[in-house]
């Protein structure tokens, strides 16, 4: 019997190797191991949402989640928010998270929800909350979960390459560095001056912008925000919808160019004759940032744009 | 937490952590408990294995044990012949009716909405389109033979309603067999005395170490290329369907005898030795040998209770006005009757219903051609020995192409079988194939090169060892289970070997994602 067990733990010394080192590396915090949650990283978000919920939260993609300074926020509106956005989150799971929420806590009272062209995509329908809220209670699903193995295998080579890790705030892009390209969005097209990033970026997302639909079938996600927002109206819980701003070669060459700009104007005005309130900087009251501002064609850069848009969304929140 | 969730999120099946928790749990406390009190044992947590497995059907199965329980009981006690006879039909009427409502309940639900519709009533058949009742086939044929058995005088009867429950609902085979015998399995769960062996245990884990490499880095690995190429047939080019209706022949082998291989090793930790599945048969030479090799037990069963009393009833005799004609006893038409029977044992379509006849095809052409041509050289030369089993086996390869497109995920028809089939003659690209076989798997990688590439070397490496294994299984070691094999070997080899299983099954599992809304055992669903 006691050479049974020391071979069967022998044989299992590699994988508890192997998690010593997921631990150390693994992407959200789950464990709580680390003293700072990265940016972004929805298990640790909740876990701490949990600990310390706040009457106001804010759900999203990376756009939101990208938003650190949370303290801005607090201060310039007088209100507490926890930001549960996650990277990559779709319309579908940010509703199903908002669902989770409310049912799990009543005690919220504002709830601030991004929504862009992008989430609104039927094609982009990534419907991963239910996973995530079975990974939240169970740490096996976590631990075995191919995403976040990746994940942490990758953090553990950045680590290994001197970079930071879960630094999402220290990243940031000098333009200056950036090659400008003589680009060509349409075939025979008129060539533009663009960087080269932004325009590789929106040669990126055309799978989904040049496919882009809007789903229009029963239960969509779009008239099921519109369900979640008067349910919150008649609980008295505010609402406001934001939707963020994208670089001004997004909007011409990904959203005007094909089409989604003009489909996307009355959904807006259905969202403003809505009980919540909206913030469209996005498609009608887009603000005007230096080149500098951006990270990509969707992202605000940490150090040069990020704050300024929180600043003003903050302002518009207040 | 839901209820709901508590279930989704422990969710029991081979593959599951939940498992490799239970099991050692579970064959652990056997030993320590008094040997009075092992049958319960075993049978809670046979229960409690089904109940996170398949919570909804726990009462089907219930149901399904104390009929047939009662049913067992008449028989036995039936004075005449004739009244045993009485119970043991009403037994098997009973149990195939249950079967037939709980499997095919999405045949019913085809049928009876055109029906409704005819009738002016609006029906959406909701009502049965539910998956099949986790393991019906398999308890429900074990508990058929039972019957049968009992009814011939094979058996006694298993008195106890304890004993004759935890019979059919042995966690070890409740999903998806082996298909035990009440002669074999019954006195062995009867007898608790049994004393806990290091050596058992050691053979038991060897086993399932083996098996969840055939599943989790062979099976679960080739599912990814496999099923991402039937989800979308029409796009892809004669090459790559090809390479997927073979992939799918050896996802199908790796992914049940994996299974298999993991009932084996389970049940070997509480003593217990279940009957052997499979036997190399991708190694046959002719149908018939495949069909001794390949679900042994499925196999055996349909000989022992079906073929064989349907020869031996000349029941082609009592056919009206042909039966006249009939001297010989009727074995190739029963051979298509058993092989029929076995196609809709698997599912309750068309494309299921044409792999059985395709099978019977098969088998009654390889009669016909041995009666002809007389029967071949018992030892060919190694070149003739190689060409039939690639004919065999591009054979089967095509036959399960309907097989495959039968399932539910595909829910495709016969012509679609056809017609995929027809597709893998186009024009063959290496290119287009590469590029297929990237795109199939990259999804899962984010897209990055580099993943998609050692994923793929990963694959090739576990399918070459897995095919090495069955190879040495076949010419090397006399039939042996390669876990066997690898007691053979030099104690620094050996232990080699072991790291490699287990890390590939471990990486395996992670690929998986450690089974969380991850795939299931593809016999499960039969």
């Amino acid at each position: 019997m006691g050479k049974l067990l020391r071979n069967t733990v022998l044989l299992l010394v590699p994988i508890l190797l192997y998690y010593g080192l997921f631990l150390a590396f693994e992407p959200n915090n789950y464990f709580g191991l680390r003293a700072k949650t990265p940016t972004g990283a929805i298990f640790g978000e909740l876990r701490e949402y949990r600990e310390n919920p706040t009457t106001g939260v804010l759900i999203g993609d990376s756009r939101f989640a990208n938003i650190a300074d949370m303290r801005t926020i607090n201060e310039v509106t007088g209100r507490e928010f926890s930001n549960l956005a996650f990277g990559g989150a779709s319309l579908k799971e940010n509703l199903d998270e908002l669902d989770y929420l409310l049912e799990r806590y009543p005690q919220i009272e504002e709830v601030v929800f991004e929504l862009s062209f992008y989430t609104l995509n039927a094609n982009y329908a990534a419907d991963r909350f239910g996973f995530i809220e079975l990974a939240l209670y169970n740490p096996f699903a976590y631990m075995t979960n191919l995403s976040y193995n990746l994940e942490a295998m990758q953090n553990l080579v950045l680590w290994l390459d001197g970079q930071t890790l879960g630094g999402g705030e220290n990243e940031t892009r000098n333009p200056v560095q950036d090659r400008y390209i003589q680009w060509n969005p349409l075939p025979g097209g008129q060539e533009v001056t663009i960087r080269q990033d932004i325009a590789k970026y929106i040669e990126a997302i055309s799978v989904y912008t040049e496919n882009w639909r809007l789903d229009t079938g029963e239960g969509n996600s779009f008239d099921r925000l519109l369900e979640t927002i008067e349910a919150c109206e008649e609980k008295g819980i505010r609402f406001t919808v934001v939707l963020p701003p994208i670089h001004d070669a997004v909007m011409e060459y990904a959203v005007r160019q094909n089409g989604i700009y003009e489909q996307m104007l009355p959904l807006v005005q259905q969202l403003n004759e809505s009980p919540a309130r909206v913030l469209d900087y996005e498609m009608t009251e887009r603000p005007v940032y230096d080149e500098e501002a951006w990270f990509d064609g969707f992202h605000l850069d940490y150090k040069h744009g990020l704050s300024q848009w929180t600043r003003q969304l903050a302002e518009d929140l207040k | 937490m839901s209820f709901a969730l508590i279930l989704e999120s422990w969710r029991m099946s081979f593959q599951s952590v939940h498992f490799l928790l239970f099991l050692p749990l579970v064959a652990g406390a056997y030993f320590v408990l008094p040997a009075g009190f092992r049958r319960f044992w075993l049978l809670l947590a046979s229960y409690y294995f089904y109940f996170f497995a398949a919570p909804k059907y726990l009462p089907v199965l219930l149901c399904g044990t104390v009929f047939s329980y009662i049913a067992a009981w008449r028989i036995d006690v039936a004075s005449s012949r004739r009244g045993k006879r009485g119970w043991l039909a009403f037994g098997v009427a009973g149990l195939v009716l249950a079967l037939s409502f709980f499997k095919y309940n999405g045949l019913y639900a085809r049928l009876l909405v055109p029906l409704f519709a005819a009738m002016g009533m609006d029906y959406s058949g909701d009502y049965f389109v539910t998956a099949a009742a986790l393991g019906i086939s398999f308890y429900t044929f074990m508990a058929l033979g039972y019957l049968i058995d009992l009814y011939r005088g094979d058996v006694p009867r298993e008195k106890s309603l304890l004993g004759h429950a935890l019979f059919l609902g042995f966690f070890p085979a409740i999903t998806s067999g082996p298909i035990s015998r009440a002669g074999d399995l019954m006195p062995q769960l009867r007898d608790t005395s049994r004393r806990f062996s290091a050596q058992g245990w050691a053979d038991g884990l060897r086993l399932m170490a083996v098996g969840f490499f055939k599943k989790l880095a062979v099976a679960d690995t080739l599912a990814l290329f496999v099923n991402a190429v039937y989800r979308d047939l029409l796009s892809y080019s004669g090459l790559t369907l090809t390479l997927a209706a073979v992939g799918y022949a050896l996802q199908l082998y790796f992914d049940f005898s994996g299974y298999t291989d993991i009932a084996l090793g389970a049940a070997a930790l509480f003593g217990i030795k279940l009957r052997q599945n499979f036997n190399t048969p991708y190694f046959a030479t002719n149908f018939s040998g495949f069909w001794a090799r390949w679900h042994i037990t499925l196999s055996t069963w349909l000989q022992d209770y079906i073929f064989t009393p349907l020869v031996w009833s000349r029941w082609t005799e009592k056919i009206p006005f042909l039966g006249r004609k009939v001297t010989k006893p009727p074995v190739l038409s029963s051979l298509a009757v058993v092989f029929l029977v076995s196609g809709l044992w698997h599912g309750d379509t068309l494309c299921f219903l044409f792999w059985g006849a395709l099978m019977a095809l098969y088998r009654i052409g390889e009669e016909l051609l041995h009666r002809w041509v007389g029967k071949p050289k018992k030892h060919p030369s190694a070149l003739v020995r190689a060409g039939k089993t690639a004919v065999v086996f591009l054979l089967w390869v095509e036959s399960l192409v309907f097989f495959r497109i039968g399932t539910p995920d595909v829910s495709g028809s016969v012509i679609d079988a056809f017609s995929a089939i027809g597709r893998q003659f186009r024009p063959w690209s290496l290119t287009q194939t590469g590029t297929d076989l990237f795109e199939a798997v990259a999804e899962g990688f984010y897209g990055k090169g580099f993943m998609v590439a050692l994923f793929l070397v990963f694959s090739l490496f576990c399918l070459a060892l897995a095919l090495w294994a069955d190879w040495m299984q076949c010419f090397r070691l006399g039939g042996k289970h390669p876990a066997e094999g690898l007691k053979l070997l030099h104690p620094a080899v050996r232990w080699a070997f072991y790291f490699v299983l287990v890390l590939c099954c471990f990486a395996g599992f992670i690929a998986g994602s450690g089974g969380f809304g991850g795939t299931n055992f593809l016999y499960g669903g039969f």
